[in-house]
């Protein structure tokens, strides 16, 4: 064998070592979680039976299945309240925090008027004022999601401020350069620049946006996962509050991961 | 020197005071220089002369004063469209590709991208980047990085080129090359241009003139034509009249220093 077709092997040999250990990264991803996870939930189903611990405390796994399955209705006709209103939450939560935000960055007299206001209101512990929502807005949706909004858009607000400073002094100075104008530098800087900040304090948002809706679900007692979770729970049926945990997770990593979906998809344009 | 109105960019009596909040400095006094049409001047000096400062007042990024700088028998005043700029850093944007960034100014100018798309390919050709014109900044070395920024100076056929130590981010070698490559495009092109420096050998090597900046507030303290040629080659820095000519300015450099420093002292006598 000569010498070069020695050579040419050990690097197909070195070439498939590294692929192997990179799926093999992959695997341990994906795959360590996944067993931890299993792990758990089958010391959970074998020790609620060996202790005996009665199913209204502490369900297993597999009623909170049984359950899920049982309900399977009754969940999925409340979740689907649950899910829109927490899209609208979140979508006016982005409006309106993305409007205040690039006021606040864009008028020093907004800024000065308010950014002190808004850090203040952001202190107010916001899950105690959702009964004056009820007061103010009623029972119906109006209440819901103007909690939601009310928890969702501080995030907003703060990541929308940062991001639009974070563009590159130089760059701002070659645009100046270039006698750009304000939206120019606005739509073609500013706003890429401030991409990878929006959508981290979208991905918060959008976990708190859930979290609004199901405080203002547990007030108002209509409907929706909150009530399920609250209505079942009087009456001891614990895994059907499980049940409904379980799709509301659902719910929530769906949400998510539909941000991180389109960040993906818009950072493929605007990443470097 | 030639009468102040044969002068395609006219710098008269220039001056130039920051005033910080206790005090003041003034960093260029009484500065007059007047450049034909198609000159390649220097502008060379030690660090902290004021010779960015004048540069970015020619471009109309820098407030001035006293005196004047007129382009064409126009007063500047603002950034102008025929003026192209390299800065210091190659500032540009991530997310668009090589070609994409040598558009930038078409693209701010409202001007048609497809108009001067094979100007900015032809443009990336010349500094030997035909191959990579599709690649992000992040695929591209610093030195390939700060040609494309060339380019973009270039792609909207200026009048005047302003160059700010434009390769005093990079290595020795790769600054080689590049002044061989601008001077390349310079030779093909012959804008007005200004290149500030405080490498000696590069302002002759790429320059018709080579004004000298210094002392504290910086003034034009030395005015040389150079002589040699065009095209040049790499060879001519081997010359006995090159080496000559850095001699002779790194003479009037050295004095001008000693000339800032003696005067310093003279203030600070004056004040005790």
């Amino acid at each position: 064998m000569s010498e070069e077709l020695l050579l040419g092997e050990t690097h197909a040999a070195n070439v498939s070592r590294e692929h192997r250990s990179m799926l093999a990264r992959a695997a341990r991803k994906t795959a360590l979680p996944v067993l931890a996870a299993a792990i758990v939930i089958v010391a959970w189903e074998i020790g609620v039976d060996a202790s005996r611990v009665s199913p209204a405390v502490l369900p297993p796994p597999s009623s909170v299945l049984a359950a899920t399955f049982a309900n399977r209705d009754i969940l999925i006709a409340n979740a689907i309240p649950t899910t829109i209103e927490t899209i609208a939450g979140f979508i006016l939560s982005l409006f309106l925090g993305g409007l205040l935000g690039v006021l606040l960055t864009y008028f020093a007299l907004v800024r000065d008027a308010l950014y002190p206001n808004v850090i203040l209101f952001q202190l107010i512990p916001k899950v105690a004022v959702a009964p004056l929502f009820m007061l103010w807005l009623g029972i119906g949706w109006e209440s819901r999601i103007a909690m939601a909004l009310f928890i969702a858009f501080f995030p907003i607000v703060i990541s929308t401020v940062s991001g639009l400073n974070a563009a590159d002094a130089a760059i701002l100075r070659l645009c100046e350069s270039l006698a750009a104008s304000p939206s120019q530098v606005f739509f073609k800087i500013r706003l890429p620049y401030s991409l990878p900040f929006l959508f981290n304090g979208m991905k918060i948002s959008m976990t708190l946006a859930i979290i609004g809706v199901i405080v203002g679900e547990f007030i108002t007692s209509q409907q929706g996962l909150g009530y399920i979770i609250l209505f079942a729970g009087s009456r001891l049926e614990t895994p059907t509050v499980m049940a409904a945990l379980l799709v509301l997770c659902t719910v929530g990593l769906a949400l998510y991961g539909l941000v991180a979906l389109v960040e993906r998809l818009v950072m493929t344009k605007y990443g470097s | 020197m030639a009468p102040a109105a044969e002068g395609f960019v006219r710098i008269s009596h220039i001056g130039k005071i920051f005033r910080r909040e206790t005090d003041s400095v003034e960093v260029l006094r009484n500065v007059s220089i007047n450049v034909p049409s198609r000159q390649f001047i220097s502008i060379l000096g030690a660090s902290g002369c004021g010779k960015t400062t004048l540069l970015m007042m020619i471009a109309g990024l820098e407030s001035i004063s006293s005196g004047n700088v007129e382009i064409a028998g126009q007063e500047v005043k603002r950034p102008r469209r025929d003026v192209g700029i390299i800065f210091q850093d190659p500032t540009l944007l991530p997310w668009k590709t090589a070609l994409e960034n040598v558009l930038f100014p078409i693209e701010i100018f409202g001007l048609s991208l497809a108009e001067y798309r094979p100007r900015a390919q032809a443009l990336l050709e010349l500094v030997a980047l035909g191959e990579f014109m599709h690649m992000r900044p992040r695929q591209l070395s610093g030195g390939m990085r700060q040609r494309v920024a060339i380019c973009r100076a270039l792609i909207h056929a200026p009048a005047v080129l302003l160059m700010d130590e434009p390769f005093s981010a990079l290595d020795a070698i790769t600054r080689d090359e590049l002044n061989l490559m601008l001077i390349d495009v310079w030779e093909r092109y012959q804008q007005t241009a200004f290149f500030v420096t405080h490498s000696i050998r590069e302002a002759v090597f790429l320059s018709d003139r080579v004004v000298v900046l210094g002392g504290s507030p910086g003034q034009v303290v030395s005015d040389v034509s150079i002589p040699f040629e065009r095209p040049r080659a790499p060879a001519l820095g081997e010359t006995l009249a090159f080496n000559k000519i850095c001699g002779e300015l790194r003479t009037a450099i050295a004095d001008s220093t000693a000339m800032s420093r003696r005067e310093r002292a003279a203030a600070l006598r004056a004040q005790a």
